[in-house]
């Protein structure tokens, strides 16, 4: 008897997080009657999709301990590169290019500033957080600029089980991060990268080539979202995404990939996404105003963080006995 | 002659060694007040001399305050939010009659509270103080907004103290610079002269030496916070002080601010590096930077941009000096 509720105890300090996840989706079910509706679960899925790519790059920066907290700000600078290439009488894939480039680049510069001149990735990336969204607000005088394209229109148009093709692209992104982190010698760079820069040195591969080559695929997955997001929203907006970046840390330390660096996974992350769409898209049910809506959402994170603490201290303890 | 060249040789390695680097953006700030002085004629007159002194008290005490959270190798960016909570506190008493003198330490107090719960999640969760102090920003940020909601989103100053501190003067000093002045002197006072300085210096050096020579880490680190938090207290009410209002967007931004001012001074993000006096120079830096784009007719969404550049300038010119003095 004693057993099988030391049992029950040691699943749940395991699996703390895909509890509090069960126990937020209920809480949400049974205060609105809408949550569990069809139709609410495709908008939540096809809200999330952009931070869920976001979370793809910052499970890669976070394990090799290169915290990136730009790319909402890179992801505004981009698509108002972008809105204007249009405007200048290009087509929309000049458009789409302009974007694409104007990431990359933003990201190669990061990167070599960190590998080479050995700068802190916070303060670089604290840096673009300011002066990105700095351009895209002087760039348009903080006006919206409209991206007209046939492209806009396939990207709103349901698809797949009435989801959106950005859903399609978000999901292809875990796919390929997954593959990358654990079949190929960038995904070995990243998890050594956040353990001990020497394990790479000492396997003759230049540590400084492997971070360019990690902010570069962060670099390729923050375009994705510029894209995906002009496509949401038809135009570029210099407020666009703002506070995108803290959802997409916040899933990836919520999925269980610790800050620290070096372990993670990307398959934990999408729990972490589920977590903060839940969170996000629940909350906005309530119909409640900006500020309980912050209140909540943050004690929301500090619980799960308690929460998965309290439950990796049980299950510890637990083992030590035993 | 000997003499004075042997003294040379003996100090200027030393002086390379100590001093470069706070010399350095020392030399950069007077330059840079030098250089500004010259191309714009308003720049160096004696009321936007006094007016630089004002605008530096809000961020130069956020500064001060992360000084210690930086040196012992944590961040906090809640500071922005507990602003918003600090002037919400003492402008609710204010509007509920009660005095200034009750106001003004119930809003530091309010941010050492904060302090109080970030230091305790961060040593007791062991998760990053990123994480934690990002999900208090968002909650601290939020309880704000709820209080503030009880006065329609937004409180009218009209307190006889906080208006004397707004307009008055002390020796031709306003007011709120005098008090970024004092909380300096004491900041200074505290990490030089005090045990408790000294092992923030040795925690964000070296925390296991710290530890074995019987420095109680977890309690430093604590406390480090709970400082951060109460001077974020400070800066609610001086931003009180200086707009008459409890408004929902203050203190938006401010913490990425104070975190560009103890890194244009020198400090290390990973710990054991920096000082209150080079946090002031960097403060001093920020502002007058703004302030010139302010005079030249340049708006302020440009001024957003130039202040993300000159983090990177300052890392990267910081970088170059310890290169040249590593050979």
């Amino acid at each position: 008897m004693n057993d099988a509720i030391g049992r029950v105890f040691g699943f749940a300090a395991r699996h703390a997080l895909g509890l509090s996840l069960v126990l937020l989706i209920l809480v949400f079910g049974t205060l609105e009657g809408s949550f569990l509706t069809p139709a609410n679960i495709t908008s939540l899925i096809d809200q999330s999709a952009i931070f869920a790519v976001l979370a793809v790059g910052a499970t890669f920066g976070i394990i090799s301990r290169n915290i990136d907290i730009a790319p909402a700000s890179v992801i505004a600078l981009a698509d108002v590169v972008a809105a204007l290439t249009l405007k200048g009488g290009f087509g929309f894939l000049a458009g789409l290019a302009a974007a694409a480039i104007t990431t990359v680049a933003i990201y190669a510069g990061h990167g070599a500033l960190i590998a080479w001149f050995e700068l802190d990735p916070l303060i670089v990336t604290l840096a673009a957080w300011i002066w990105a969204r700095g351009l895209a607000v002087s760039f348009t005088n903080a006006s919206t600029i409209p991206f007209h394209s046939d492209f806009v229109t396939v990207m709103n148009a349901p698809m797949l089980l009435n989801l959106t093709p950005a859903v399609v692209v978000a999901v292809a992104v875990f796919g390929i991060g997954h593959m990358v982190l654990r079949h190929t010698p960038l995904g070995l760079h990243t998890y050594a990268l956040g353990q001990d820069a020497r394990l790479l040195r000492q396997a003759g591969v230049n540590p400084a080539r492997a971070k360019l080559a990690i902010f570069l695929f962060m670099g390729v997955t923050t375009a994705v979202g510029a894209i995906l997001m002009l496509a949401r929203i038809g135009a570029a907006a210099p407020t666009a995404g703002f506070g995108l970046e803290l959802d997409a840390i916040v899933a990836v330390i919520i999925g269980g990939t610790s800050f620290k660096g070096g372990s993670g996974r990307i398959a934990n992350s999408l729990f972490g996404v589920a977590f903060i769409a839940v969170l996000n898209n629940g909350l906005s049910g309530l119909q409640m105003g900006d500020p309980e809506f912050l209140l909540l959402k943050g004690l929301a994170i500090l619980a799960a963080l308690l929460l998965d603490a309290t439950g990796r201290r049980l299950a510890d303890r637990k083992t030590a006995i035993e | 002659m000997t003499g004075n060249a042997n003294a040379m040789a003996r100090i200027l390695p030393r002086l390379r060694h100590h001093g470069a680097r706070s010399l350095g953006t020392l030399a950069v700030a007077v330059l840079m007040f030098a250089g500004f002085s010259l191309t714009a004629e308003r720049f160096g007159s004696l009321p936007n001399i006094l007016n630089l002194a004002k605008q530096m008290s809000i961020v130069g005490v956020l500064g001060i305050g992360m000084t210690p959270v930086v040196l012992i190798g944590g961040i906090d960016l809640s500071v922005g939010s507990v602003v918003l909570l600090g002037g919400t506190v003492a402008g609710a008493l204010l509007m509920d009659g009660a005095a200034a003198w009750l106001a003004i330490p119930a809003a530091i107090l309010t941010g050492a509270l904060v302090g109080a719960g970030n230091g305790w999640l961060i040593e007791r969760l062991r998760v990053s103080p990123v994480i934690v102090t990002l999900a208090t920003m968002i909650a601290v940020r939020g309880l704000g907004l709820v209080g503030l909601e009880r006065f329609r989103s937004w409180i009218d100053v009209s307190n006889p103290t906080f208006d004397a501190l707004g307009v008055g003067s002390i020796a031709g000093i306003p007011a709120s610079a005098a008090i970024l002045l004092v909380i300096a002197l004491l900041g200074i006072a505290v990490l030089r002269l005090t045990i408790f300085g000294r092992q923030l210096y040795a925690v964000g050096d070296n925390e296991a030496a710290a530890r074995l020579s019987g420095v109680a880490v977890t309690r430093v680190r604590i406390a480090a916070y709970v400082i951060c938090g109460a001077m974020a207290g400070v800066g609610g009410i001086l931003s009180m002080v200086r707009t008459a209002v409890v408004s929902p967007s203050i203190g938006v931004g401010l913490e990425f601010s104070a975190i560009t001012v103890v890194v244009l001074g020198g400090a290390r993000l990973s710990g054991g590096v920096g000082r209150i006096e080079e946090t002031l120079v960097g403060t001093a830096i920020l502002v007058m930077v703004l302030n010139f784009l302010t005079i030249n007719g340049i708006p302020g969404t440009w001024q957003t941009t130039v202040t993300g550049a000159l983090i990177l300038l300052a890392v990267l010119l910081k970088r170059g000096l310890a290169y040249r003095s590593a050979r």
